[in-house]
């Protein structure tokens, strides 16, 4: 994977403090620039396979229900457990539920889920990391109180205890992952408008006027966005990954819409009848986490002058 | 691995149920915590398993059927049941109550000696009523003993019980309580709730020695035993939450005996080369509330769920058969199970018509429709079992076709009984779990209408009928309360066949099935006779390996 | 330095201190409280489920039971379990020796693995070597941790029968029956750092790589790898032992879902089982002193960090 040498491709839940400087400044964008990151994006091997595995996910998730005869959730009691066949090429559940046509129709909740808590997310860490970077003082202070705070929560006890005791859903799911997940990006965030702040162009726009409001959303923000794209991205991967656990712990997305995560649930007791009800789900949820992080990282060097010439 | 559910929820029910002593365990423990390796190495014994570790072992404070099973081995009553449901002596050699119904008199066995060495006397029974009693100590049942105004003794091998009003279960309740040394009762209540729960001393069959949480619980046979020296010499209980280990451990032999099989891994049990498969009738009863609100207050909705509920299906293809299809509270098999009634079959034409009947129409998107209302209705399940799922999949599926909305809901057990349970909101709802009975018919509890809650924190177990009462509550009240005082046993099976027909009729809750209780256990081990009124241990005195 | 750490400890007091109020608002807000079961018990009258209420203490407002639990906290208290009758502190004590006997074989091994593939993909780096090690750290970032678990049962444990698929030890409770049951869990807990800091290592190790000093040393005419083993490692890792730190609390909540998944009786298992009977004393108990794991970690990193890279001043 040529290029791709960044700590910060890591997406896994302990965070890495290295991340932090991931983006570099770049200049505004520009027609010419956009067109200079697709090339470098597609130059990336790896994120393009990543794109199209997550397109091909994304289009069998979308028109499952017209090339699958089964429903994902209506049982079939007297075909419990069949063995993979034509009509059935990944084999039924317990409940005589084709494992396919139901992996398919996983794949929109872990997008969803994915996509959504993560532009929760980077919405709220966007602003509060630029707030906190741009006000700096005691605005920065009390915000970064806040994300020490939350950083010191045990978030898995945490989380197991909310998601135990509220009703589940679908977006109780996308609302929680999203409210815990914003914390690192806005660190990124703050530690770059930090140093941008008291940069030249900054100070020229505000001497001819800028308002505070303005300086942040033209001129600030902007700049960050090649790693509010790259970190999104791969909070993207995060999330998914993140509603496997919790629906596989019982936790999740309720049973009646089956997600990749919930499947696994109570596979294990069909380890030697239906080995495929435990290997199936999880590979699917490799395979897209696998894409989102081809993708980001791709993004990242495309984005990211530096480095590429690392 | 996740096991718990509607199955931990009804074996606490049952657990706590039988601090009076009584209640059956229920079939399947549950939840989890891991296991090792116990020293078995020489002289014989067997090593059974259990899905779930005690809490604590002290019988008055515990919740969950497991401890029990593990104290049947160590603790006794004054009496038990046998596998006919009939008491035996076992503390105390006999009885006699005193034409009034008010005076019960204990003859104490002599003798008898506490695992300490100390011997077992009048003065015990006495501690033992005063600390469940104690609202310091907080037991979580004093049934029959509250009713106890006075005991003496007269000597120290006679205990005179004087209650203070007549009471037919008092004996199925208060003569079952497993009995607590004074000796250790005097230490305070803070030390006999905390370090008895640890280290009980009783006068059964086997001394507790060793617990190593998370792994076992180790018995030793205990020499001085009354009834004789047990056979086996050590009993161990090793905690294995993990269905596939379990299966494994089962096959290898490093797990003998257990009553954690799924029914269904049954096959796979039944392959055993060395082990048996032993099935027993259980006093568990699974069914589906329906609130007595919105539509669901017309009985011919009540009646046209329960035809369309498939049970016979989920029985043959989700429980492999283990269970007898229920249409009401009394187990089969008990003299108070009325067999003239025959189960609703599984009928979408008759549930159709019927809905039809009571005015509601199909919408454009297929709902069913009454004065322009949609029918709704939310499904609720115990959180962390794969069969409440697989069940409430099947439901669901079935009522669809009928056009009803059916929205799943699956919660953990505590929120269900807590203030936020299905039984307090507006929502029209069908809540899946099961009750455990006692050992006495007396059905008051479910259905009478002093036991619907005050509030949402109150006590009580007439959950539907918690915003509406049943349309038939005072027939209902009149009945159960007669069959709680009826002491004569032909009269009072008369009255329970009534009130089976009156539920059924009613329909105020789905009856489903009762699970039965699964054994496996080694094929040469004798003795065991898993009894359907009583706990695991109640006879391992007698339980021996042929050669 | 010695005040700039006695000011991150004393800052952290705070911080507990919000943490736990955190937490037991969150706990009480839980629908059902410990003694829901007991209203439905046929067993139980109201008046001794008020019995049951006051000897727990839920008959008091919420303010006076946080006031009492911290208050008894700082004496050292954790209370009683609610299920268990009997302290905290000995059942979350007793829990915590299965806990480690997972996490620092885990531990070691990530680093070793990680160490080993990071330098090593660094030191060849673009050669096929370094695109497999590369590759394997982009799978194991992407496999769920859970599914490596079950799959790892699914395999060496149903198909091949060659290690035993939960609980932490079995038959004769020797060494070896131990070691057995360990080394199932013990991957499946390293996976999800090892392929995270082995990318570290490989990153630090190339940016060290690129640095001035590097560069002389290399222009003296010093070999690649001796150049990298002499100046590039030593710099590189100063980073790493920091990251180490931080993520050891994380190996220990991330215990939570192995344990699930392989039975096995550590403090996981005991979170699982006081959230199941809302055991209160017990959660608030782990929540604190999960939190407290974490802050000091955070401060043992920083710690090592001064002493290992003197150019740092602390204010």
């Amino acid at each position: 994977m040529p290029g791709s040498t960044r700590a910060s491709s890591i997406a896994d839940a302990p965070r890495l403090p290295a991340l932090e400087d991931t983006a570099r400044i770049q200049p505004a964008p520009s027609v010419g620039y956009a067109r200079l990151i697709w090339r470098q994006f597609i130059a990336h091997r790896p994120a393009v396979i990543g794109a199209i595995i997550l397109t091909t996910f994304v289009l069998l998730a979308v028109f499952v229900p017209l090339l699958s005869p089964y429903s994902p959730s209506e049982p079939d009691l007297f075909n419990q457990l069949a063995p993979p066949s034509l009509q059935h090429p990944l084999g039924t559940d317990p409940l005589g539920r084709d494992v396919l046509t139901r992996l398919l129709y996983g794949a929109r909740i872990s997008l969803t889920v994915g996509v959504l808590s993560s532009l929760i997310a980077a919405a709220i860490g966007v602003i509060l990391g630029a707030v906190a970077g741009y006000y700096g003082g005691w605005v920065d202070n009390a915000l970064m109180r806040l994300v020490d705070l939350l950083l010191a929560f045990p978030a898995i006890f945490l989380l197991l205890i909310l998601f135990a005791t509220i009703q589940r859903s679908l977006t109780i799911v996308i609302l929680f992952l999203g409210l815990f997940g914003w914390l690192y990006l806005a660190r990124v965030v703050r530690g770059e408008i930090l140093s941008l702040r008291e940069r030249d162009f900054i100070f020229a726009a505000h001497a001819l006027g800028a308002s505070n409001w303005q300086l942040i959303t033209r001129h600030l923000v902007p700049n960050v966005m090649g790693a509010i794209i790259v970190t999104f991205t791969l909070d993207v991967a995060l999330n998914m990954l993140a509603e496997g656990t919790l629906s596989f712990l019982g936790f999740g997305v309720p049973d009646s819409t089956p997600s990749w995560g919930n499947m696994l649930n109570g596979a294990a007791s069909y380890y030697t009848r239906a080995p495929l009800l435990t290997i199936a789900p999880g590979l699917a949820i490799t395979l897209a986490v696998l894409a989102v992080n081809f993708i980001g990282d791709g993004l990242r060097d495309a984005l990211d002058p530096h480095v590429r010439h690392v | 691995m996740n096991r718990s559910a509607l199955v931990s929820f009804s074996a606490t029910l049952a657990a706590a149920a039988l601090v009076a002593g009584c209640a059956a365990p229920a079939s399947l423990p549950t939840a989890p915590a891991p296991a090792a390796g116990p020293a078995t190495t020489g002289g014989k014994s067997i090593i059974i398993a259990k899905v779930e570790e005690p809490e604590t072992l002290n019988p008055y404070i515990t919740q969950l059927v497991t401890s029990i099973d593990v104290l049947s081995g160590v603790m006794e009553g004054l009496m038990d049941f046998d596998t006919n449901q009939v008491l035996r002596p076992q503390l105390a050699e006999s009885y006699s109550i005193s034409d009034d119904g008010l005076t019960y008199t204990f003859k104490l066995r002599r003798g008898v000696k506490w695992h300490d060495g100390q011997p077992f006397g009048a003065a015990d029974v006495v501690a033992t009523w005063k600390i469940i009693m104690n609202p310091d100590f907080a037991a979580f049942s004093q049934l029959g003993w509250d009713k106890i105004a006075e005991i003496e003794t007269p000597d120290d091998h006679t205990v005179v019980m004087k209650t203070s009003e007549r009471y037919a279960p008092f004996l199925s309740y208060v003569a079952t309580t497993f009995i607590s040394p004074k000796h250790l009762i005097d230490k305070g209540v803070d030390a006999f709730k905390q370090e008895f729960g640890r280290r009980p001393i009783g006068t059964g069959p086997y001394k507790f020695t060793r617990w190593e949480t998370g792994q076992f619980i180790e018995l030793e046979k205990f020499a001085d035993y009354w009834a004789g020296a047990p056979k086996l010499d050590k009993v161990i209980i090793k905690i294995v939450p993990d269905d596939n280990t379990l299966m494994v451990q089962l096959t290898t032999g490093e797990v003998q005996l257990t009553d954690a099989v799924s029914a269904a891994r049954i096959e796979e049990a039944r392959r055993l080369p060395n082990s048996v498969v032993l099935t027993r009738n259980g006093l568990e009863w699974t069914h589906m509330d329906l609130k007595n609100i919105g539509f669901l207050m017309d009985k011919r909705v009540r009646q046209a769920l329960d035809y369309a509920t498939p049970k016979q299906q989920i029985i043959d293809r989700l429980l492999g058969g283990l269970a007898t299809i229920s249409i009401g509270d009394q187990a089969p098999g008990t003299p108070y199970f009325n067999p003239n009634i025959k189960p609703r079959p599984y009928d979408l034409e008759a549930a159709a018509r019927l809905l039809e009947e009571a005015g509601f129409k199909k919408s454009a998107q297929g709902i069913l429709e009454k004065d322009g209302q949609p029918f709704v209705i939310e499904h609720w399940i115990v959180a962390g079992d794969q069969l409440n799922k697989q069940i409430q999949q099947v439901i669901a599926a079935s009522w669809r076709q009928l056009g009803i909305d059916v929205q799943e809901r699956e919660e953990d057990i505590k929120t269900i009984w807590g203030p936020n349970g299905y039984q307090f909101t507006q929502a029209m709802t069908a809540a899946l779990y099961s009750w455990t009975n006692a050992n006495d018919p007396d059905d008051m509890f479910y259905w009478h209408s002093s036991q619907i809650p005050p509030d949402p924190t109150g006590t009580g177990g007439n959950l539907p009928a918690y915003f509406n009462q049943y349309e038939q509550q005072a027939k209902i009240d009149e009945l159960t309360a007669a069959g709680a005082a009826e002491v004569n046993p032909e009269k009072r099976k008369q009255i329970y066949w009534q009130i089976q027909e009156l539920l059924f009729e009613e329909t105020p809750v789905i009856f489903m099935y009762w699970p039965q209780r699964i054994y496996v256990a080694p094929r040469n081990l004798t003795g065991f006779n898993p009894n359907t009124f009583n706990f695991l241990l109640w006879d391992v005195e007698k339980w021996d390996f042929e050669n | 330095m010695t005040t700039y750490f006695a000011r991150r400890i004393l800052g952290a007091i705070p911080l507990l201190i919000g943490i736990s109020l955190v937490s037991f608002i969150f706990l009480h807000a839980m629908p059902g409280g410990p003694d829901a079961l007991l209203a439905r018990n046929s067993r139980m009258t109201a008046e001794q489920l008020a019995n049951v209420r006051r000897s727990l203490g839920l008959d008091q407002p919420l303010p006076v039971q946080y006031a009492r639990w911290f208050g008894n906290i700082l004496r050292g208290d954790f209370g009683l379990s609610f299920t268990q009758f009997r302290p905290v502190s000995q059942i979350i004590g007793e829990r915590i020796p299965h806990t480690l006997r997972l996490v620092i074989p885990a531990i070691l091994l990530s680093i070793a693995l990680a160490l080993a593939g990071g330098i090593l993909s660094a030191v060849w780096r673009y050669s096929p070597a370094d695109h497999i090690i590369s590759g394997l750290s982009f799978l194991g970032l992407a496999m769920p941790v859970f599914w490596f678990g079950l799959m790892l049962q699914l395999l060496f444990s149903v198909q091949l029968g060659w290690l035993p698929s939960a609980d932490m030890t079995s038959g004769d409770g020797s060494l070896i029956a131990g070691v057995k049951h360990l080394i199932m869990p013990v991957l499946t807990l390293a996976i999800g750092t090892v392929a995270g800091w082995s990318r570290y290592i490989r990153a630090s190790t190339l940016e060290v790589a690129g640095q001035d000093f590097v560069r002389t040393a290399r222009a003296k005419g010093l070999s690649e790898r001796l150049v990298i083993a002499r100046h590039t490692l030593r710099n590189a890792l100063i980073p790493f032992v920091t990251v180490v730190a931080i993520d050891i609390p994380f190996f220990l909540t991330g215990a939570v879902v192995t344990e699930t998944i392989f039975s096995w009786p550590g403090l996981g298992r005991l979170f699982f089982d006081a959230l199941r009977s809302r055991d209160y004393p017990v959660l608030m108990g782990l929540l604190v002193y999960a939190a407290i794991l974490i802050v000091v970690f955070n401060i043992i990193a920083d710690l090592i960090y001064a002493w290992l890279d003197p150019r740092i001043k602390y204010r």
